[in-house]
């Protein structure tokens, strides 16, 4: 295990390093030559990845080469660090004082470290940690300091820059912007944005930041990654502008995240608050709460040049044509997918386990609340599973004794769970509104009210959960079709028709649990099938067909129950598809996943299902980019405004996909389930 | 050719040479092995050892740093390259006779060889001296291990005619030839396939080594294929000519060897490679003599055939006579040296250089190591003023202009033309220089840096008695990959010896030593302790093996110079392409169907 004790180094917060007004470290990169932001700004200027595109800009658009000159500069100034100066102590010094008075303890692991400081002579190094809160960043930065490793540049989106005098505080401490949109007119833009990643990357004597995720995840579940910025970073190597860049995925697990309650906001709906400076300030209130410990691991290196090996990479064929000319191959565009899928399960693996988490993942199975003494034994059984999925389940600020544990989660999650004087573990909202209505509002209490109140509770502890979803995510989808095929646990299911269903289960939910970058489809099934019968052999497999044994069922219904939301959440849209978006309707992306969301408090008020998780936006976003990936769903452009609608060609499908969505969301049986209800949205 | 004019009375004699007069002064004799090493590169009386003193000299006085200390070199050795002095490692002495593999005897072309008047030679040592070449792994072999297949007969024709006739005989009775030059190659050219269950003749063209005639008026020299590059050299000289072609080799190969592994010298940008100094050549094929009927600068009559017999690498035919392209001795000679304060303005300052067309006789790049190498090559000074010269010189450079000794590198220059050409060339080239930061390193810095390659051969032996083993290998890039090629090799080198486990830092450094408009020449050495090791040479090949693959990566060639031979035979297809090496199967299937030629160089057996 690596995260034991001997590893595991303490961030004393609130003192100063010594070194931290210290010269800059020599640990860089021997090939780099870019140092100043003038270097760069030379280097770019004279890319011939650059002058071309402005070439071609000038003959498209007619505009003199001048005028598209001092384009190209201000779009350099918008993008570029400057790292330097006093700002990156002041900043982390002022950071650190607000950390240390809401956080218990920060640590790191120093074999991660070393790794890492050993390797950043040789080539580039690219740091892409977990986005989970704007302190990611932060503590990285905070810890490669303490460490005596120069502090990243790192990528940030450009809607940083509206926060006034922020911005250059982080240009100063060595942020750089990227937009966020990809419409064709800007590709002047991209070339001189990839251009500037290329060239810090090759020549210049910082390592780099990289978010993989593109955005910090609302959710707690890894994002699917974005692939740009590896593209170009992995794209260095295949042009041999590098010998090799070595990514170091960097964990970092929270007991809390500090905008918790933000992003729940976000969830459920209220527009998110621009990131702007008053803001911020506004965030004050959190000064006086406690988040738990924090730790950030830094993963084993990934070497690209090593990692491409498997793939059929003949990086010769780029000497073939000049400099500016870029293309790229299949086999290079596959390699940095899966990459990239790569290094975010690296990035998961190494999340460490937080008991708020655990007892998020039972009480969600237990809605109605559960005895203290319960939860603690179904702590430890949790813990057990996780311990034959991952070998290794360490919990931050926790250890072997589950009461301990438990009693912990319990006043981290104050906020939500309440421990009733007869011992019940109880959602808050539930009991408040069973108990009590809400006295203090001056309005005639809405029904909507009381739904989102319920919901922000589940989603706070949903958002627990899905920090290890990933754990259980492959095995869950198995789980749930076994479960329904064999009518719970009665028949047993024939292998060909496990696998059918897992397989358009799996390219359903490939985004939502981030599950791999490849279709492997059959080698999917069978590590599922194997980790289930690895944990106590729930099931016996034939080479026909399987069966789930009676001790097998706790497993089974408990791996149902943690997909089954997610189920729902899909069946939702589906049927909002069909009466909202079918013949000549359409509406706009946003507008939809608000609707669905509508009709999902329509059902939990129906009572057909009291999963009020799936009130988060996040699950209908994601099912309108399932259902437009495997074609259910087109979109078209109405007055520059995209709009979605069902691709009629494939309606079928869509029904198909609507049944069995609603007999494994255990909806089917239920009367109301087939009521075709429309919303007329309001936006 | 105005010493031609001047010197009227000799004329006669001197373009038509008659044979080679019996006291005529040849590089070595028709028993190599008594002039020269039977297990390392060059002169017996010649090789840098550690004397009584702990002190690197060089013995002999064969070459001007000849009998001389090197004080710095040991330090450096043991301090960059990782050499230890404790681990002295001998070689095995001459094999005897019974320890060498067991002739393969066919009496009837033996009967005929005989009948024909050949001179040949069974002997042992004979046969040994031309079962290799001058790769690492050959030499490895002889001082540690045992070829398992050497030639069987050694055959010296004396000219072209014999050629054909041995030839012939051999074609049939099914002899295998392999022909031999200088035996430097670095291919494993002359190597015997183990698979080869024939008599192995080696043809030997040490003898055919006249000039047959000069023709001053056309520029052109007609030569026999086994004369050694400084005998050429010298010989033509008596007559006021040069063919400028100076491969680091030039003092043991061969011509025949030059045209067979497309070679290239040193002054190139004067004087050319050797395809454009060839202006015909006679090749004795199995099915008989393949030339041109006339001897003209250029001809359009469909595919060249010189430009398959160049680069054939013996698996043709063998080259017997050659028609060279011939030029005046300069009048002046001089060599010239820039320091830069980095590899990467050097580079650009050579892309300049060579964009302008501006290109002295020679003019090459060596990165921050081998600068450093070649310093600790020179030796001391012998007067105080000298030394103390030198140490302004380098506080100069070092205090005042800012430049970091462990980066700095230099580029060493050799101008050939007339005194104001010289001149002219000089001016121009160290005006663009300080435009990239190169500061003029003088003269002797520019002699040093080229003595280092013709001694580093010499180097590398001394490398082999302290279990050090060392090799070099060479791409042509296109200017924009020259960089990224060096860096990157050199990455993959050092991480590959850090995979397999060699015990200190390896000694990795690059020179630009030839430019051309569109690219440039790259050349690597390579060195590692070989120490604790189980097979050096199979891991030396591994790691030589990944450094092609990066090399080929970053668009780099095969080869610039030294040619496929058996040990990049591998990489063929994919630099050729398939079809392209099928017609160059196709040829050879013509040309020699029964396969005579049989080294297996380029291709395997068909």
């Amino acid at each position: 295990m690596e995260t034991n004790t001997s590893d595991r180094q303490v961030i004393r917060l609130g003192t100063v390093p010594f070194n931290w007004l210290g010269t800059k470290s020599n640990l860089r990169y021997k090939y780099a030559n870019a140092f100043s932001a003038q270097d760069i700004r030379n280097r770019l200027l004279s890319s011939s990845k650059i002058l071309t595109a402005m070439e071609k800009t000038a003959q498209e658009t007619g505009q003199p080469l001048s005028e598209i000159r001092t384009q190209v500069d201000s779009y350099i100034s918008e993008i570029e660090h400057k790292q330097g100066g006093l700002s990156i102590p002041v900043m982390l010094m002022f950071v650190t004082k607000i950390l240390s008075r809401i956080v218990e303890e920060i640590s790191y692991n120093k074999s991660g470290i070393s790794e890492l400081k050993a390797a950043m002579k040789d080539s580039p190094v690219i740091l892409a940690p977990v986005h989970r809160s704007y302190a990611d960043f932060i503590l990285v930065s905070y810890v490669m300091r303490a460490c005596g490793i120069p502090i990243p540049a790192i990528v940030a989106g450009l809607d940083f820059l509206r926060m006034a005098g922020i911005s250059m505080l982080l240009r100063r401490c060595g942020a750089f912007f990227m937009r966020r949109s990809f419409l064709k007119a800007d590709q002047l833009y991209w070339t001189v944005f990839n251009e500037y990643l290329s060239i810090i990357l090759c020549y210049g004597d910082l390592p780099i930041e990289i978010f993989l995720e593109g955005t910090r995840s609302r959710t707690e579940k890894a994002l699917s990654p974005k692939i740009g910025l590896l593209k170009e970073v992995a794209r260095s190597f295949f042009e041999c502008k590098v010998p090799d860049v070595k990514i170091c995925p960097i964990s970092i697990t929270y007991e809390r995240v500090v905008e918790e309650s933000l992003m729940i906001r976000e969830l459920l709906g209220a527009a998110k608050p621009p990131e702007s400076t008053s803001g911020l300030l506004k965030a004050r209130t959190i000064l006086t709460e406690n988040f738990g410990n924090i730790h950030i691991h830094f993963g084993h290196l990934i070497s690209i040049r090593d990692y491409c090996q498997q793939f059929d990479i003949d990086r010769s064929i780029h000497a073939l044509r000049p400099r500016y000319f870029m293309s790229d191959t299949i086999a290079e565009k596959q390699c940095v997918k899966q990459l990239s899928y790569y290094l975010i399960d690296r990035q998961r693996e190494k999340l460490l386990l937080t008991s708020p988490s655990l007892l998020s993942t039972i009480i969600l199975q237990h809605k109605n609340g559960i005895q203290f003494d319960d939860a603690v034994m179904e702590m430890h059984w949790l813990r057990t599973e996780i311990n034959k999925i991952k070998g290794d389940s360490a919990l931050l600020a926790g250890g072997k004794d589950d009461s301990f544990n438990t009693k912990r989660a319990l006043s981290l999650l104050h906020d939500v769970l309440q421990l009733t004087p007869d011992g019940l573990i109880v959602i808050k909202s539930h009991y408040n509104n069973c108990n009590e209505r809400l006295e203090n509002s001056g309005r005639p209490l809405l029904i909507y009210d009381t739904v989102f109140a319920a919901a922000a509770d589940h989603i706070t502890l949903a958002r627990h959960r899905n920090k290890i979803i990933h754990l259980f995510a492959l095995q869950g989808l198995l789980a749930i079709v076994l479960w329904s095929e064999s009518k719970a646990g009665e028949l047993s299911v024939n292998l060909d028709v496990a696998l059918e269903n897992f397989r358009w289960l799996r390219t359903l939910f490939n985004d939502e649990f981030v599950i791999s970058g490849d279709n492997k489809h059959e080698e999917a099934f069978y590590s599922a099938l194997r980790l289930l019968q690895e944990s106590n052999a729930t099931l016996n497999v034939s080479s026909s067909s399987i069966r789930i044994t009676p001790e097998g069922h706790r497993l089974i219904e408990f791996l149902s129950e943690i997909v089954r939301p997610f189920i729902v959440g899909y069946w939702i849209f589906c049927q909002y598809a069909l009466t909202n978006l079918d013949g000549h309707l359409e509406f706009s992306f946003k507008a939809s996943c608000q609707g669905a969301q509508q009709l999902a408090i329509e059902y939990i008020n129906g009572g057909l299902f009291n999963y009020f998780e799936v009130l988060s936006l996040s699950l209908y976003n994601n099912a309108v980019k399932a259902l437009y990936d495997c074609g259910v769903i087109k979109k078209s452009l109405r007055n520059n405004k995209e709009l979605i609608s069902i691709n009629k060609m494939k309606r079928r499908y869509l029904v198909s996909l609507f049944d069995k969505l609603a007999e494994y969301g255990n909806l089917k049986l239920h009367e109301k389930s087939k009521l075709s209800v429309r919303i007329y949205s309001k936006y | 050719m105005d010493s031609m004019n001047q010197d009227g009375n000799d004329r006669d004699n001197k373009i038509y040479p008659p044979r080679r007069k019996a006291d005529a002064k040849r590089a070595f004799p028709r028993r190599r092995q008594d002039a020269l090493k039977w297990n390392g590169w060059g002169y017996k009386d010649s090789a840098f050892r550690i004397n009584q003193n702990d002190c690197v000299e060089y013995t002999g006085d064969r070459y001007s740093i000849s009998g001389y200390e090197f004080p710095g070199l040991r330090k450096w050795m043991v301090d960059r390259c990782g050499l230890s002095l404790d681990d002295k490692t001998f070689s095995q002495d001459v094999p005897k006779d019974d320890d060498l593999p067991r002739i393969i005897l066919n009496h009837d072309f033996m009967d005929e060889l005989r009948a024909a008047c050949m001179i040949f030679s069974m002997d042992s040592q004979d046969r040994l001296f031309r079962a290799h070449g001058h790769t690492l792994a050959e030499l490895y072999q002889l001082r540690h291990g045992q070829f398992k297949r050497i030639p069987d007969v050694v055959v010296w024709p004396e000219n072209h005619n014999d050629v054909e006739k041995i030839v012939q005989l051999a074609a049939k009775y099914n002899v295998c030839i392999i022909p031999f030059g200088g035996g430097t190659t670095v291919s494993g050219a002359v190597l015997c396939p183990e698979n080869e269950n024939r008599m192995i003749l080696s043809l030997d063209t040490s003898e055919m080594d006249r000039i047959l005639w000069i023709d001053p008026e056309n520029f052109l020299a007609h030569v026999e294929c086994g004369i050694i590059g400084q005998d050429l050299e010298r010989q033509l000289a008596e007559y006021g000519f040069c063919t400028g072609h100076e491969p680091d080799s030039m003092e043991f190969s061969s011509l025949g060897g030059w045209v067979a592994t497309r070679s290239s010298g040193m002054k190139k940008n004067k004087y050319g490679n050797i395809e454009d100094m060839l202006v015909r050549v006679r090749m004795v094929t199995a099915k008989g003599t393949m030339e041109k009927s006339c001897q003209v600068p250029r001809m359009s009559t469909g595919p060249d055939i010189h430009h398959f017999i160049l680069g054939s690498e013996g698996t043709l035919g063998v080259i017997t006579e050659v028609t060279l392209k011939i030029c005046p001795l300069p009048k002046c000679k001089k060599f010239g040296s820039v320091i830069f304060p980095k590899f990467e303005d050097g580079v650009e300052f050579l892309k300049e250089i060579a964009a302008k067309r501006m290109a002295p006789a020679s003019i090459r790049l060596m990165d921050n190591d081998q600068f450093q190498f070649g310093r600790n090559l020179r030796p001391p000074k012998n007067s105080i003023f000298a030394t103390l010269a030198d140490k302004i010189k380098t506080l100069y450079v070092v205090n005042f202009k800012g430049f970091d000794p462990n980066s700095l590198c230099l580029v060493t220059i050799v101008f050939e033309a007339s005194e104001e050409e010289v001149a002219l060339q000089q001016k121009n080239i160290y005006s663009i220089a300080s435009k990239y930061g190169g500061l003029n390193a003088g003269e002797e810095s520019g002699q040093a840096g080229y003595m280092l390659t013709f001694s580093i051969a010499y180097l590398r032996d001394i490398g082999f008695d302290y279990s050090y083993i060392a090799e070099s290998f060479e791409t042509t890039l296109p200017w924009d990959k020259v960089l990224d090629a060096c860096r990157n090799v050199k990455h993959v080198l050092h991480q590959k010896c850090k995979e397999y486990g060699v015990q200190s830092e390896p000694f990795a450094t690059t020179r630009v030593t030839q430019v051309y408009d569109t690219g440039a020449c790259v050349y690597f050495y390579f060195g590692f302790r070989s120490v604790g090791l189980e097979d050096p040479v199979k891991i030396y090949e591994s790691i030589e093996h990944s450094a092609r693959n990066e090399i080929l990566a970053c668009g780099g060639s095969l080869s610039h110079h030294h040619g496929v031979g058996k040990i990049r035979k591998h990489w063929l297809p994919q630099t050729v392409s398939t079809v392209g090496l099928q017609a160059v199967r196709a040829i050879k299937k013509e040309l020699d169907p029964d396969n005579i030629f049989g080294c297996q160089n380029l291709f395997s057996k068909l």
